[in-house]
């Protein structure tokens, strides 16, 4: 996933002599990536997705309109028991815990923690149900974490 | 590295949207000509670059010239392009900021 810079298209190559104009726009997309990424994304580094829909509030799914608004913070206005299909949590922290059917996901830093959620499995369907529990009225996604909350009302896990 | 004129150079791709650029050097910068003697430019010294494609690895030719025909210098680029191994262009996409290569290729007509 590439944020859109400010200014994508820098062209030199090596021995130019680049114009103070040129650097500045260099320190601008340098300045876009460390505040519109949150301070902790880099292109193509954290978080992907691979599906058009993500969770916003609620059980509302909205159309993501843009790299930014998927490896923004997540606001969710309430509990959230949903069960959709393509959730890829990657996680290069630390499970703090892991029973028969809940896991509590989190980083090493408080700040970044993310979600919590319990799964449990409908033996009928063989469904993985994933309630969503935010820890906060803010949750976002922390910076070493690849998470995709996905379509069609049905998480899998991988 | 030094500039070398005329001189064909491979690297990684820019990010630039247009896969042919070209920069315009001021007067006054220092190169190596083909005897390899230092020179300043009196003139305008121009910088070609274009992105290509060998397999599934794509990399960047690039040449400094006097030569201000676009045209002629992106019609050579093509040609030397063809030239470039695979092996060649994944080395080149290795390279960092300091270190690219310069082919055993210069443009036509500069000797």
């Amino acid at each position: 996933m590439a944020l859109a810079l400010p200014y994508p298209d820098m062209d030199f190559v090596p021995l130019d002599i680049l114009l103070a104009s040129e650097l500045n726009q260099m320190v601008a997309n340098i300045e876009y990536l460390a505040n519109e990424g949150l301070g902790r994304y880099y292109p193509g580094d954290v978080v992907s997705y691979r599906d058009t829909n993500v969770l916003v509030a609620g059980r509302q799914r909205a159309r993501a309109g843009s790299p930014k608004e998927v490896a923004g913070a997540f606001v969710l206005e309430k509990p959230v028991d949903i069960s959709v299909t393509g959730v890829t949590f990657t996680q290069l922290g630390y499970v703090e815990a892991f029973g028969e059917n809940s896991t509590i996901f989190s980083s090493d830093s408080p700040s970044d923690f993310v979600i919590s959620c319990s799964l449990s499995r409908n033996s009928a369907s063989n469904l993985i149900r994933m309630t969503i529990r935010p820890q906060s009225s803010s949750v976002t996604i922390a910076h070493n974490h690849s998470c995709v909350i996905a379509v069609d009302g049905k998480f899998t896990f991988t | 590295m030094e500039i070398i004129i005329d001189k064909i150079a491979i690297w990684k791709t820019t990010f630039h949207k247009e896969t042919f650029t070209v920069r315009e050097h001021p007067t006054g910068t220092r190169y190596l000509n083909e005897v390899n003697i230092y020179c300043v430019s009196d003139k305008p010294l121009y910088r070609y670059a274009k992105n290509y494609k060998v397999g599934k690895t794509e990399f960047l030719l690039f040449v400094r010239t006097f030569n201000g025909d676009k045209k002629v210098v992106e019609k050579q680029l093509d040609e030397v392009a063809k030239t470039v191994t695979e092996s060649q262009a994944k080395k080149a996409i290795m390279a960092t900021a300091n270190d690219f290569e310069y082919l055993d290729k210069k443009l036509k007509g500069s000797d």
